[in-house]
């Protein structure tokens, strides 16, 4: 009974990591130091992005225990791997019961770092401040934010693509491309001069807030740490965000013709 | 001054990025700092005449060093600083070059450019790599001198 309460203890806060992108070695490192402090002896965890298997010794007349667990979704929240590596740390430190341990689990959970407003105004700021930083103009600066807020709140509403992250990042630079190209075509109807809109350093400010950052970096970190499968795989998962980013919006900009 | 906006620019962009990345909002500053030195690393070598290929992993190396020491102090994962820092070193616009220019048919340039751009980003991940490696070192080192 209260084996298996620390063992879905550990499976949980595993969970939450690894779901909100946490790196494997760290993943397997907070199951392992969860299961010792809850009294569970050789506890192993194998973790890949995709599922966790955590299995424990059956020492001293006990059944040996295993678990396993399919990640379909991921996601990223940075604060909640911070959130959950700080509990670890405390719970291997102190007495605190499987109980409390869950409902601290609950509340890193439910917690909200950034609400809607906050990513708003970021993806916004954000895009017009990277198009300026690639090149572009005073002119697009308004533009960029417009565009960037646009595309960041209709990806985040289309949550039929949430599923593949392929479409999304796809339909990401898609959507991108056909606002910037829209607006700047609307400022030459306006009668505004032409070349006043930079749209290709427009769609690219827009473009570097998708930039599939989390999972480069954990690549490389679970790379070196010898996990050569979570590395091998988020490292390919990397390379087919970027190359759908890229698709995306090259698939309109080929369309699109002239204005390219 | 133009470096300056630059610099200015390069904090804005590491900071939406990483509350778009839900980072915890009392590291946003010092990540956003962190970007901000990655990529004053990043032009001070290409004004050298260095290759922009140098001037990432410099600037990559020097983010991660800071993020190591960083998480120590503050108490945090490492891939929280990280995560956001190296994205003013991203060749954004030498992936959208290349991409154009082979829509465009002009394959030799078009491979150059993506190859440029594969290279910076393998740069970028072997500056995170180099110094998070020989971190993993001492910090297994240490522990067992505990011990």
């Amino acid at each position: 009974m209260e084996r298996h309460d620390v063992l879905r203890l550990a499976m949980d806060a595993g969970e939450i990591m690894l779901v909100n992108g946490g790196e494997t070695y760290r993943v397997e490192d907070t199951i392992r130091r969860i299961c010792q402090a809850g009294g569970l002896s050789g506890a192993e965890a194998f973790v890949t992005p995709t599922g966790i298997f955590l299995s424990v010794d059956g020492a001293g007349g006990d059944q040996p225990l295993s678990l396993v667990r399919r990640i379909p979704q991921r996601t990223i929240d940075l604060n909640k791997i911070a959130g959950v590596n700080d509990f670890s740390r405390r719970f291997a430190a102190g007495r605190m019961a499987v109980d409390e341990g869950m409902q601290e689990l609950a509340a890193i959970r439910r917690e909200v770092t950034h609400n809607h407003g906050r990513t708003l105004l970021a993806s916004g700021v954000g895009a017009a401040a990277a198009t300026l930083l690639l090149g572009g103009a005073l002119a697009d600066l308004f533009p960029a934010a417009l565009v960037g807020a646009v595309t960041m709140r209709l990806l985040d509403r289309l949550t039929v693509l949430q599923t593949t992250h392929f479409i999304k990042e796809f339909a990401g630079g898609a959507i991108a491309a056909v606002i910037a190209l829209l607006l700047s075509e609307a400022v030459r109807l306006a009668g505004g001069q032409a070349g006043l809109l930079h749209p290709d350093k427009v769609i690219l400010g827009t473009l570097y807030l998708l930039v599939p950052g989390v999972t480069f970096t954990n690549a490389v970190r679970d790379l070196i740490a010898g996990d050569l499968v979570s590395g091998a795989v988020r490292g390919l998962d990397a390379l087919l965000v970027a190359g759908a980013l890229a698709g995306g919006s090259g698939f309109v900009l080929a369309f699109w013709g002239g204005g390219f | 001054m133009a470096l300056l906006i630059d610099l200015i620019l390069s904090f804005i962009v590491t900071a939406a990025f990483g509350v778009l990345q839900q980072l915890p909002a009392r590291t946003l500053l010092p990540a956003g700092i962190l970007g901000v030195v990655g990529r004053l690393i990043y032009l001070g070598v290409n004004a050298q005449g260095q290759s922009p290929v140098m001037g990432s992993f410099l600037g990559a190396v020097a983010i991660a060093v800071l993020a190591e020491a960083l998480a120590r102090w503050q108490k945090m994962p490492v891939i929280v600083y990280v995560v956001a820092s190296f994205i003013p070193l991203v060749p954004g616009l030498t992936i959208y070059e290349s991409m154009r220019v082979l829509l465009q048919g002009e394959y030799t340039r078009g491979i150059a450019l993506a190859t440029q751009a594969g290279l910076i980003a393998v740069a970028i991940a072997a500056g995170l790599a180099i110094v998070s490696s020989v971190a993993r070192f001492y910090k297994s080192r240490a522990a067992r001198g505990r011990r």
